[in-house]
């Protein structure tokens, strides 16, 4: 509110920030390289009610992921009359795209296996999401009231959300570990337990077998038509139009052609629509270090940021990313990375950083071992590992090639850097390094690179001699060994190499070469900062008051689960979860009027 | 540009001698590296021969594996909600392609004949791809069915006719002014530069299929190649004016109609050619009632299009605009005849770049059977 008392101009806290959102707006959209006008902004108060609706629905969703479709149609199930719009031209965004995976703790398959307690599984998720505040001793385990009520709303409301699904025909699901047996979490070391507990769901085909992301959007797409849910692809939220109250009343969204339409919102609009991945300005703002794009849907620029922002909405979570490594070359050549280094193939390989040292437990999981390019070095004042250097030789190459990004074997990669000797191979990054140096700030390998590796090479052959590998423990967590022996690194069969026998992630790497050297680089699957939401999925502002109307789910608010990725589905179980509460208290929410 | 695609590569020494011929092949959506290889080698051993694989696997968790079944393979683009391609991963793939072919010329020698062999998403990037390399890239091998028993001995007799052309190329090129491989492979060269392009396209840029023994042509994005084909929903062409049925010899006026709702789009282009749909070649005759702004060009198998003049282009006119000329029925009963034909709404900046093609193929604009 702006008024004036007593002849002194009163502005609340609000509306400073709503300035200050609208300003980063105009930054921001600068950055982005769309071709439709840029979502914002502050505009000057006007009569809504003067305005021509296309559309007068209860509840409008942005975006067709899995928080997107999952809103609608919980919205739906609760009586809303709803509408859904999609950037895009295609349907699903990254969802569509992705393994179709969602880590539901607590779901209805897992009864009577002998799983985690609510306050057991409630521990862990706080320990990992938040270690620096962990108190088990305290009731909210040393969390803020908000961040511990989000962690209590993703246990408890994600089953419900399946199995709600599951009776609306809208989605059905299976466990994962129906095809591959069950896989540990990523925030479950059980160094001492051999049975990992999976809670990670699949979608389940019509015919019983499993399908990924494709089928995930497949059957809430379906489900989308069943209930006679409007979907308007191509159609970008452009504006958030609240009445006199600050309460949401409506959406302005922009169609490629640069049509404008009008959406009348009595209840409220959900935003599921994704993070901010191509949004170069915001990863530079924003992220801790430097990101060299990812797998999410071009259309993934950070519109809700920008949006919610000019309505004084509280961001954050801003620096965090679901993190995977991507092939360096690859990404500075494609618009959204075609595949991501999930773990890297091989036992005859390590990461090797521009100093030729190892860094990382090489098989870690990928949003983890990600986080390891950020490290500055405060000495030379640099990111000392900008680029990581996959060095294999030609056991791996031969025993593990298919599995990305090493080549089949039989094929040739370009991105795969050769050289006989550790000297020949360095030159050879650092020519490949040197081709790129506009992109990279000129980064190069060390001179010491060739001796060092040597060294490391040589300290790592140790480890694999051993089975222990005491700089970094690949291998020690069962997250390792499964994951390397049952998914990315399973041996291609017919070759004559023998299979390591005390450690299966780690075999000595050649004497001689050939050698080769995939220059990897940290890229995101999407970033998952924006708006704070509360257990209600209602976005809030500084003051965490709910905007009233304004709900957010998915890769494009604040992470519930924060910056860890707990488990397979790490990100589209809170998706499930937050879609379908979202959804739910839209449709709960008063009518609002437009004046 | 170095190309990242994986590859496969055979039938190449740089010490050996020149192969006649190299291939390039391109799988289809869901196939890989290996999915044209044994196609082209039984066909023509003697060629060298560069497989690329789409560096998108069907979905990351099966990394083009058979981890999941189901999703085993590679995709070059992902397909939008109406069917055509998504054009951020089609330009990623166009790119990719186009440096691969590059790569394969700068490797395997400027003179020896490229022939790409493709299938399904392959195909739309083969076309959009070539314009690049127009002068290079003999013929576009358009491969349906992987196991039609008739394909291998279709490639060979297709891979003759480049080779044949080759060979007499560096003469016929400069005294016929049009290139050998236009004339025998799938027209894959267009007329250098934007000002002949303006003046009216080269004939075979129709986007017909193979019907009989001629091949495949292109379509206009084998030149305008900023959007793949067809780039959204709102361009539209159409043939207008002709009945159900053909009476022999009868005189029809047509007109043929682009229109696009862009208000940056302000120049306009076409080529139309009627064909038997039994054998392939030509039908009828174009009879231009319009020498202004239509004229009509010969072209392979006796096939004539009618096309835009320099003043036909309707240059800074908006909306979209439409030109008339007369189609004279083939003398006989021919069975029944397709018209093929592209649109280009042009942006009016003087370059091929920029510019959206709009074609139904592989349906035609119309089709046509004998009155009975």
């Amino acid at each position: 509110m702006v008024g004036t008392g007593g002849g002194v101009l009163t502005i609340s806290r609000r509306d400073l920030l709503k300035l200050a959102g609208a300003a980063g707006v105009v930054s921001a959209a600068a950055g982005c390289a769309a071709t439709t006008p840029a979502p914002g902004a502050s505009v000057p108060r006007e009569r809504l009610a003067d305005r021509t609706w296309q559309y007068d629905v209860d509840v409008a969703v942005a975006g067709t992921g899995a928080a997107g479709g999952v809103a609608a149609l919980s919205a739906v199930h609760s009586g809303a009359r709803t509408l859904v719009l999609e950037k895009a031209l295609l349907f699903g965004g990254t969802t569509a795209k992705s393994g179709g995976v969602y880590f539901v703790p607590n779901n209805s398959f897992r009864k009577g296996k002998g799983d985690e307690s609510r306050e057991e599984t409630l521990r862990r998720m706080a320990r990992y999401s938040y270690p620096q505040l962990y108190d088990p001793s305290s009731p909210q385990l040393g969390l803020p009231e908000n961040e511990y009520a989000l962690l209590c709303a993703l246990y408890d409301e994600a089953p419900i959300a399946v199995e709600e699904l599951a009776k609306m025909g809208a989605l059905i699901s299976q466990p994962a570990e129906s095809a591959f047996g069950p896989m540990p979490d990523y925030f479950d070391p059980t160094r001492e337990d051999a049975t990992p507990r999976d809670r990670r769901l699949w979608p389940k085909k019509p015919d019983g077998s499993f399908g990924l992301g494709d089928e995930m959007v497949r059957q809430l797409k379906e489900g989308l038509a069943k209930h006679s849910v409007p979907v308007l692809m191509g159609h970008r939220v452009t504006r958030i139009l609240e009445n006199e109250r600050g309460e949401v009343v409506g959406l302005e969204a922009t169609k490629s052609d640069g049509t404008v339409i009008n959406v009348r919102t009595r209840r409220g609009v959900v935003f599921a629509s994704g993070g901010f991945t191509h949004n170069r300005e915001m990863l530079l703002h924003y992220q801790p270090g430097p990101v060299f794009g990812g797998c999410a849907v071009p259309t993934n620029e950070g519109d809700f940021v920008t949006l919610a922002s000019a309505l004084g909405a509280k961001l954050g979570h801003m620096g965090s990313a679901w993190r995977a490594e991507v092939v360096l070359e690859q990404a500075l050549q494609y618009s959204s990375t075609p595949d991501d280094v999930f773990m890297p193939p091989g036992d005859s390989m390590i990461l090797a950083n521009k100093h030729g040292r190892r860094v990382v437990n090489e098989k870690s999981n990928y949003n983890e071992r990600t986080k390891v390019h950020f490290a500055w070095d405060t000495v030379d004042h640099e990111w000392t590992n900008l680029v990581l250097c996959m060095i294999y030789d030609k056991r791996s190459a031969e025993l593990f090639g298919g599995r990305f990004p090493i080549p089949a074997p039989g094929t040739t990669a370009p991105y795969v850097i050769e050289g006989n000797t550790f000297e020949e191979l360095a030159k050879a990054i650092d020519q490949r390094l040197a081709e790129h140096s506009t992109k990279l700030g000129g980064a190069r390998l060390d001179p010491g690179f060739p001796a060092e590796l040597k060294a490391t090479v040589a300290r790592f052959n140790g480890f694999a001699k051993s089975g222990v590998d005491t700089d970094f423990r690949r291998g020690e967590l069962l997250y390792d060994r499964m994951w390397h022996s049952r998914i990315w690194s399973f041996p291609n069969p017919g070759t004559k190499w023998p299979l390591p026998k005390k450690n299966p992630t780690m075999y000595p790497i050649a004497a001689g070469g050939p050698y080769f050297a995939i220059l990897l680089a940290a890229g995101t699957l999407d970033t998952n900062g924006g708006p704070v939401i509360n257990a209600k999925a209602q976005v809030l502002d500084a003051r965490d008051h709910p905007i009233p109307g304004l709900f957010g789910a998915g890769n494009c608010i604040a992470s519930p689960t924060g910056a860890y990725y707990y488990a397979g589905g790490g990100t589209l179980g809170p998706a499930v979860a937050f879609g379908w509460i979202a959804g739910r208290e839209a449709a709960a929410q008063a009518p609002k009027e437009l004046g | 540009m170095r190309s990242l695609l994986v590859h496969r590569e055979s039938g190449y020494h740089p010490s050996a001698t020149r192969p006649p011929g190299v291939f390039v092949t391109l799988h289809g959506a869901g196939g890989d590296v290996s999915e044209l290889v044994s196609l082209c080698e039984m066909a023509r051993p003697d060629f060298a021969l560069r497989a690329a694989q789409a560096a998108r696997p069907r979905n990351p968790m099966a990394s083009g594996s058979s981890l999941c079944p189901g999703y085993e393979g590679f995709i070059w683009f992902r397909v939008q909600e109406d069917g055509r391609p998504d054009p951020a991963t089609f330009e990623d793939s166009r790119r990719e392609v186009e440096a691969f072919l590059r790569d394969t010329l700068d490797r395997i020698g400027p003179h020896v004949p490229l022939v790409v062999v493709a299938r399904e998403q392959g195909v739309e990037l083969a076309r959009a791809a070539a314009s690049a390399l127009r002068d290079a890239v003999a013929g576009v091998f358009e491969v349906t069915d992987v196991m039609d028993p008739e394909g291998v001995a279709r490639l060979a007799h297709f891979c003759d006719a480049i080779v044949m052309g080759a060979e007499v190329r560096p003469t016929r090129v400069r005294a016929a002014g049009v290139t050998v491989a236009a004339l025998i492979a799938s027209a894959l060269l267009c007329v250098q530069g934007a000002q002949a392009t303006s003046s009216g396209p080269q004939a075979g840029l129709s986007g017909a299929p193979e019907i009989g023994s001629v091949p495949a042509e292109m379509t206009c994005t084998s030149c305008h190649a900023t959007y793949p084909l067809n780039p959204d929903a709102l361009g539209k062409v159409e043939l207008l004016g002709l009945p159900d049925a053909y009476a022999p010899g009868q005189h029809y006026t047509l007109s043929f109609r682009i229109s696009h709702p862009d208000a940056a789009i302000t120049r306009w282009g076409f080529q139309v050619t009627a064909i038997q749909k039994i054998s392939g070649q030509g039908a009828g005759e174009f009879v231009v009632t319009d020498p202004q702004n239509t004229q009509r060009v010969g072209g392979l198998a006796h096939r004539e299009y009618v096309e835009h003049t320099l003043p036909g282009t309707a240059m800074g006119k908006p909306g979209g605009t439409s030109w008339s000329f007369d189609w004279i029925a083939p003398g006989r009963d021919v069975g029944e005849i397709v018209f093929y034909g592209s649109g280009n709404a042009s942006n009016m900046d003087g370059s091929k770049e920029g510019d959206r093609i709009y074609n139904p193929t592989p349906a035609p604009l119309a089709t046509m059977r004998a009155a009975p």
